[in-house]
């Protein structure tokens, strides 16, 4: 019941001050011209970017376009940035208003008739650069299988287990009713068992 | 129920989503249905897989990919400065134009009423007054071809102070012309105006900092990227500035954050003898950051150098120097550079 990402959040809550004053240090340096502790938050946050924006998007090269904008724009936006509150979260708040317009037009562009024609296929699915990077086959397997999904599903998908949000902010973030959250995680979470049924 | 009721409702139960009449409604039926606890088992797992294998792997690329974002803001602020630039250099230009017709102007009207102007200069000139602080009252003297009108203009100038010969010596700031051989001091011309006093001693200190002679000049070495200090050392090593901040002595801030780096770096290629909390930090720097031996050696040699030539202990000089001659005896591709430092300390302690 979830009881893996509330374990994660307790573990994280336990370091989370040292974390944040730690951080705050680096960002309050950024914003004085810092742009060493401004590279210090770029290798601190890219990797966990990445993946929530690739998680959503399904694509490499839109991934790193739309990560490098986003510590771009983070750049540009320090000034107005608050140091009492989390770097990351208003991170990927500026990434995730740079790939709304990108999954809105993934999404527009992929009505279920198509979907139904086309077929659930993680197998056929490509990753691009991004299998250079992984460890094992394991690894493969699900990230073909979180890409092969229906951009509406994944990206319900990736909040949940990525971003760690509940179903509230999923559906202020996409912009979409609660229960239409919970059907479609739903459905992403049916398809994952069954394409990764041997893994689990 | 249907049972499809139940299940579609799973997803949500194990999420925790659920009122939490539904979440007991959804735990009765999976005391009843083998399907329903089944398929909750493949969620379970898939969250394990999730934690196992969604996670991005270390690699190259995000050192490189970082590297290339950083690049990205520098061109970014090249170009913000460009512009300004662009911007400054037309507005200037629209100055420069109406400074030109402005000048046009007044030319004109200097032509047209040249009488007038040459009748207003022989009226008295009010005169301008410098307090100097710490100077003798000087007068600059008039040569004798100067017409008339330049003595006006001179005469309007004149220099005040109460200090002495001595306090002049200090001067760095002051204008060097109050020091020309050619001025002199006619009682008859000196003017007393009233002057704001200002004692040696409270300005002395400003002098000081002025006058200090420069620090040996930095060795030409490359600077190897901080990458060898976690995010912990480069945050402790930020309030080292602030720390020497009190000293008013930009050598020691410097000399403190060496130091600091020295010490980070003789950590990391001595792990056996610190205790477990430093060694940990020495493990995780090595294994984050893909640190190699040459690296650490090439950033040890610039905090060494810059040290032995900041530093007035003698002992921590010899240390540093007798790393740096180490490192120059050996046959590796830094001896050069440790050469080309040991060349810039020739002549200290000797």
């Amino acid at each position: 019941m979830g009881k893996r990402i509330r374990e994660e959040k307790q573990a994280l809550s336990v370091n989370q001050s040292e974390v944040n004053s730690a951080e705050q240090r680096l960002v309050e340096a950024a914003q004085n011209g810092d742009k060493k502790a401004f590279g210090r938050l770029i290798r601190r946050h890219q990797k966990m970017l990445f993946r929530f924006v690739y998680g959503l998007l399904g694509s490499f090269d839109a991934t790193e376009d739309i990560v490098q904008e986003a510590f771009v724009k983070a750049y540009g936006a320090l000034g107005s940035f608050r140091t009492d509150s989390a770097f990351y979260p208003w991170l990927s708040t500026i990434a995730r208003n740079s790939a709304y317009n990108h999954i809105s037009r993934e999404e527009r562009k992929e009505s279920l008739d198509r979907l139904q024609e086309k077929g659930y296929d993680p197998q056929a699915t490509e990753l691009g650069p991004l299998e250079r990077l992984l460890d094992d086959e394991a690894q493969v397997r699900f990230m073909k299988a979180v890409k092969a999904l229906p951009a509406r599903y994944r990206s319900v998908f990736v909040l949940r287990h990525f971003e760690q949000m509940d179903y509230g902010r999923i559906a202020d973030y996409l912009k979409i009713p609660p229960g239409t959250v919970d059907s479609r995680l739903y459905r992403a979470r049916r398809m994952l068992v069954e394409s990764l049924k041997d893994l689990l | 129920m249907d049972h499809s009721y139940y299940r579609d409702r799973l997803s949500a139960y194990f999420d925790g989503e659920l009122p939490a009449g539904e979440q007991r409604e959804i735990k009765l039926h999976l005391g009843e249905c083998r399907e329903c606890r089944e398929l909750l088992d493949k969620m379970a797992g898939l969250d394990r897989l999730v934690s196992e294998h969604g996670d991005l792997p270390d690699d190259g690329y995000w050192e490189q990919s970082a590297r290339r974002i950083e690049a990205q803001l520098d061109r970014d602020q090249d170009e913000s400065v460009t512009d300004t630039r662009e911007r400054t250099t037309w507005q200037g230009l629209r100055w420069k134009l109406a400074a030109a017709a402005a000048s046009i102007a007044v030319l004109t009207f200097i032509a047209v009423h040249r009488g007038d102007i040459l009748w207003n200069e022989s009226q008295e000139t009010p005169s301008i007054t410098i307090h100097s602080p710490g100077i003798p009252a000087l007068k600059p003297e008039i040569p004798a071809d100067v017409s008339p009108r330049e003595t006006k203009k001179q005469e309007g100038v004149q220099v005040s102070s109460g200090g002495t010969q001595a306090d002049e010596q200090h001067d760095v700031e002051l204008s060097p012309r109050l020091h020309a051989p050619t001025v002199s001091e006619p009682a008859d011309l000196v003017a007393q105006p009233e002057t704001v006093a200002i004692t040696p001693a409270e300005w002395v200190p400003d002098l000081k900092l002025t006058a200090k002679p420069k620090a040996a000049a930095t060795p030409d070495i490359p600077a190897v990227e901080n990458e060898l200090l976690t995010d912990h050392d480069y945050i402790a090593g930020m309030d080292l500035p602030e720390k020497a901040a009190t000293a008013h002595d930009r050598d020691t801030v410097e000399l403190a954050r060496w130091r600091y780096i020295r010490d980070s770096l003789v950590a990391l290629t001595e792990p056996r003898q610190l205790p477990k909390a430093a060694r940990t930090v020495a493990a995780e720097s090595r294994e984050g950051l893909d640190s190699t031996e040459v690296n650490i050696t090439m950033r040890l040699i610039e905090a060494y150098c810059h040290i032995a030539l900041l530093t007035d202990d003698e002992n921590e000089y010899h240390q540093a120097t007798d790393f740096l001659q180490e490192t120059a005896t050996g046959r590796t591709s830094l001896s050069e550079q440790a050469k080309v430092c040991l060349k810039q300390l020739e002549g200290r302690f000797e």
